[in-house]
């Protein structure tokens, strides 16, 4: 039994991952909490409900779809809301105010676009358990975690070895030099938007199969995706991968052996131990490294 | 060509009621190294980052090689070819010594986000010219024995020759240094001095706050004097020393 549970314990922790490396990655950049990564994800399996089930269009190009509309989506609430905010003064608590706004305004904009009902998403890659020993894993469930880790290599190889992801880190951590060197740090703040939507939206298309897609969808990673950045440290990315991670296995875990009702309160005692004994996170929070 | 490098041009900069430039005027010849000094609280400072862009002026003008700089977004100073360290030290701390210093370079490269992810040759090639250049800084200032350790475990002396290193690597036409020197002990000072005249000697030119005198008049061939916002001299180093108007400022009216 372990070791199915450390399945879907990975399965679901990969998709909180995906979420909480949005939370982190907005906060290094610009300090700010966003509350709408929820919506995000939500919105993200609604875009490839659109393009596959309803536009018909092949998968492989209704997700290229979905991540190019959620990109531009990101950016645009960066550099059309957030960052004008900013302009006009306000504070970080107006931010996250206007961030929860835009979380509400997006799930009920979504019933009237889609409808209020819950709609089925076809396993792409195989909802028929496979035998690996004594284990029973499906194709989904394996996709989950490869797509999954693939993001978070991307992401990690696109932070650490490209021009744009070095500028992004660098303006992270000092605006003022950033921008004598050069440094576009306006861009770099739509560009981690547009990242963070992208990685919500990989998840709600990865996870849509399972949960179905509908519009309050975001519940089901938006607090568990912030719980798990805090945990690993707000605001480092790879803090954000493992937190995702351990999140989903102590979940799984907990409902597995105690009982499912039980499973957030375990997550959520979980969380405030290690604020209590490393406030700062498992890896220091803050350090884009 | 033009003989000036900069030309700032009757700057006003108010704060409030606060006025901490009162109608600024002077010029950088192209080559030369100028020096901007002055009291406490004279300006300097915020002269630098009206000049960089950090700030934006109240009224008048900064012209680069006679360009106005006033449309020119913030980050887009650089591009043009101004430079410029910080009075505290802004490094990106958790980088190291050598991506740095590229971050430097970045502002004159061209391959675009495709070339960066699908590793295109030419990506390839600028890659290895910035990691090249970079090297090449590191070994003029001196830090070419510390280029993978982070920023923030240099010592202070050495976080602002990385600063200087970091502003060279983007081929600048004017380098501008505020207070390089401050927590330099005297051989690295001296060291300091020395790279600033290869600076000059590169073609570069150099404007500099400084509140070591001695260093600052035995590098610069030319000196502005700010006092509460308002330039009340200017002149060569040896004008400046024997000035009435700025021996005043810095030490007091004569009784």
């Amino acid at each position: 039994m372990f070791f199915q549970l450390l399945v879907g314990g990975i399965e679901l922790g990969c998709v909180y991952a995906l979420i909480a490396l949005g939370f982190s990655l907005i906060y290094a950049s610009s300090g700010l909490t966003t509350f709408a990564q929820g919506e995000m994800f939500m919105l993200g399996a609604f875009m490839i409900y659109t393009f596959f089930m309803m536009a018909r269009l092949p998968f492989a190009i209704s997700m290229l779809c979905t991540i190019v509309f959620m990109g531009f989506f990101g950016a645009a609430i960066e550099g059309g809301l957030i960052s004008p905010l900013m302009k006009r003064g306000a504070s970080g608590m107006n931010i996250v105010l206007a961030t929860i706004a835009i979380s509400t305004i997006m799930s009920n904009a979504a019933m009237l676009i889609w409808g209020a009902g819950s709609f089925n998403f076809p396993s792409i890659f195989g909802s028929k358990p496979i035998h690996i020993g004594s284990v029973y894993v499906t194709g989904q469930q394996i996709a989950i975690v490869v797509v999954s880790l693939l993001c978070m290599l991307l992401v990690h190889f696109f932070m650490t070895k490209t021009k744009l992801g070095i500028a992004m880190r660098a303006a992270a951590m000092d605006q003022t030099a950033a921008s004598a060197v050069g440094i576009n740090v306006p861009m770099t703040y739509a560009l981690t938007w547009a990242l963070a939507c992208i990685l919500a939206a990989v998840g709600g298309i990865m996870l849509a199969p399972i949960y179905n897609v509908y519009a309050k969808m975001g519940a089901l990673v938006s607090s568990k995706g912030f719980a798990a950045a805090v945990v690993g440290g707000y605001g480092n990315m790879y803090g954000a991968m493992v937190g995702g991670l351990l999140l989903g296995i102590i979940e799984t875990m907990s409902a597995g052996y105690i009982s499912s009702s039980i499973k957030d309160i375990v997550c959520y005692v979980v969380l405030i131990a290690v604020m209590f004994i490393k406030p700062s996170g498992i890896f220091n929070g803050k350090v884009v490294n | 060509m033009n003989e000036n490098i900069l030309t700032v041009d009757h700057i006003v900069m108010q704060f409030g009621g606060l006025k901490a430039l009162n109608d600024v005027s002077f010029n950088i010849e192209r080559g030369e190294v100028h020096a901007l000094i002055g009291p406490n609280g004279s300006g300097k400072t915020t002269m630098f980052n009206v000049i960089s862009h950090v700030l934006e002026p109240t009224s008048g003008e900064v012209f680069l090689d006679g360009e106005s700089l006033k449309k020119t977004k913030k980050y887009a100073v650089n591009r043009l070819g101004i430079a410029r360290t910080f009075q505290h030290v802004s490094l990106f701390s958790n980088m190291t010594v050598e991506e740095n210093i590229m971050c430097g370079r970045y502002s004159n490269t061209h391959q675009g986000i495709l070339g960066a992810i699908f590793k295109t040759p030419a990506e390839r090639r600028e890659e290895e010219e910035i990691r090249q250049r970079a090297r090449d800084e590191m070994k003029f200032v001196g830090l070419d024995d510390v280029a993978d350790t982070k920023a923030k475990k240099l010592p202070y002396g050495d976080q602002r020759l990385l600063e200087i290193a970091r502003a060279l690597a983007s081929d600048p036409k004017l380098l501008m240094l505020d207070e390089p020197a401050a927590g330099m002990n005297p051989s690295e000072k001296e060291h300091l001095g020395s790279l600033i005249r290869q600076v000059q000697a590169k073609g570069i030119s150099v404007l500099i706050i400084e509140h070591d005198m001695k260093l600052a008049m035995s590098i610069s061939q030319s000196v502005t004097v700010l006092d509460h916002g308002i330039r009340i001299a200017e002149g060569t180093p040896e004008e400046i020393q024997n000035n009435d108007k700025v021996i005043e400022a810095y030490l007091g009216k004569k009784v």
